[in-house]
């Protein structure tokens, strides 16, 4: 059964929402073990998480994280020449990506469950 | 001009277009982003110490068109306060921009045209261009959020958008002129 070019247009929609839902999760995650700046975390996203964020998605995102409390931010003198802005989780946005995390694994093991029938050859 | 002095210029007129469409936040917040997105656009462009023109094209091109990234920071300031302080007209205000910018699919919200760059605004519709001035700029009243919701939601058309931009610059024009006839011995 081959889908139809307007489901793959809905999925594209779909996984598009998707992605954006998560974006602060996955921002936050990969805060977890260190400061970064902009560009760092946007390699990061890439390359473990698979997630090609464009910048004007990401720069509005970590200034309103930080507005909110959840990340610090410093300029730092880099060897380049130029200062960069590393943002790091403050002890809030800590609390809050645990808080997250938490969720996501009961939520995507819940949905697992259901997922198993539709696609019997992905079963864990 | 050499090609690093090309690229710095694209930057310096990238970022030009971008810091007045953020006039609507505190001044330090907005030097601040003008400064992060110079540091990132550099890092982004640099190859052997020398900044690459094509790699600069190409980043302005992801970060988007000056006026939609500026919206996108307003939006997230407008949440946060409307978070925060709870205000309904803030609420209103931020469901209305909201409505306005994501039911209106002819602005560029992504990258620009296929050389790289982000639309000109003189390549867009005069009703484009009016939604551009009104979702970037925070200090448009209640009335005039909801309108253009409204306006975009019901027909898409800028048409109605053309009328309503017309309709408004009459009426500002007669309250200037009202305004300038009435002497303070009228007002009393």
């Amino acid at each position: 059964m081959s889908p139809r070019p307007s489901d793959n247009l809905a999925v594209e929609r779909w996984e598009v929402q998707v992605r954006k839902g998560v974006l602060e999760l996955v921002v936050l995650a990969a805060l977890w073990s260190g400061r970064l700046y902009g560009l760092e975390l946007i390699r990061r996203l890439e390359s473990d998480a698979k997630l090609a964020v464009a910048e004007g998605t990401l720069y509005p995102l970590l200034s309103r994280l930080h507005a909110d409390g959840q990340l610090e931010a410093e300029w730092v003198e880099s060897d380049a020449g130029h200062p960069r802005k590393y943002y790091k989780l403050t002890p809030e946005g800590r609390r809050r990506v645990v808080q997250m995390t938490r969720f996501w694994r009961k939520f995507t093991s819940n949905i697992d469950e259901i997922l198993a029938p539709v696609l019997p050859e992905y079963k864990r | 001009m050499n090609a690093a002095a090309r690229a710095e210029h694209e930057i310096d007129d990238y970022l030009k277009r971008l810091r007045p469409a953020l006039s609507a936040l505190p001044a330090a917040q907005a030097d601040d982003i003008i400064k992060e997105l110079r540091s990132h656009l550099i890092d982004t462009a640099v190859v052997d110490n020398q900044l690459d023109t094509q790699r600069v094209a190409d980043a302005i091109a992801r970060l988007g068109d000056p006026a939609t990234l500026a919206s996108a920071y307003l939006m997230d300031n407008l949440a946060l306060r409307a978070q925060t302080t709870r205000s309904p007209l803030l609420l209103l205000r931020l469901v209305a921009l909201w409505a306005a910018r994501y039911s209106s699919p002819s602005l560029p919200i992504a990258s620009g045209s296929g050389s790289g760059k982000w639309p000109r605004m003189t390549s867009l519709t005069r009703s484009d261009a009016f939604r551009h001035r009104q979702l970037t700029h925070a200090s448009c009243s209640v009335g005039t959020s909801f309108r253009l919701a409204w306006l975009s939601v019901r027909s898409h058309s800028s048409r109605q958008l053309d009328i309503f931009w017309e309709k408004s610059r009459k009426y500002r024009r007669i309250r200037d002129r009202d305004t300038a006839w009435t002497t303070p011995g009228d007002r009393a």
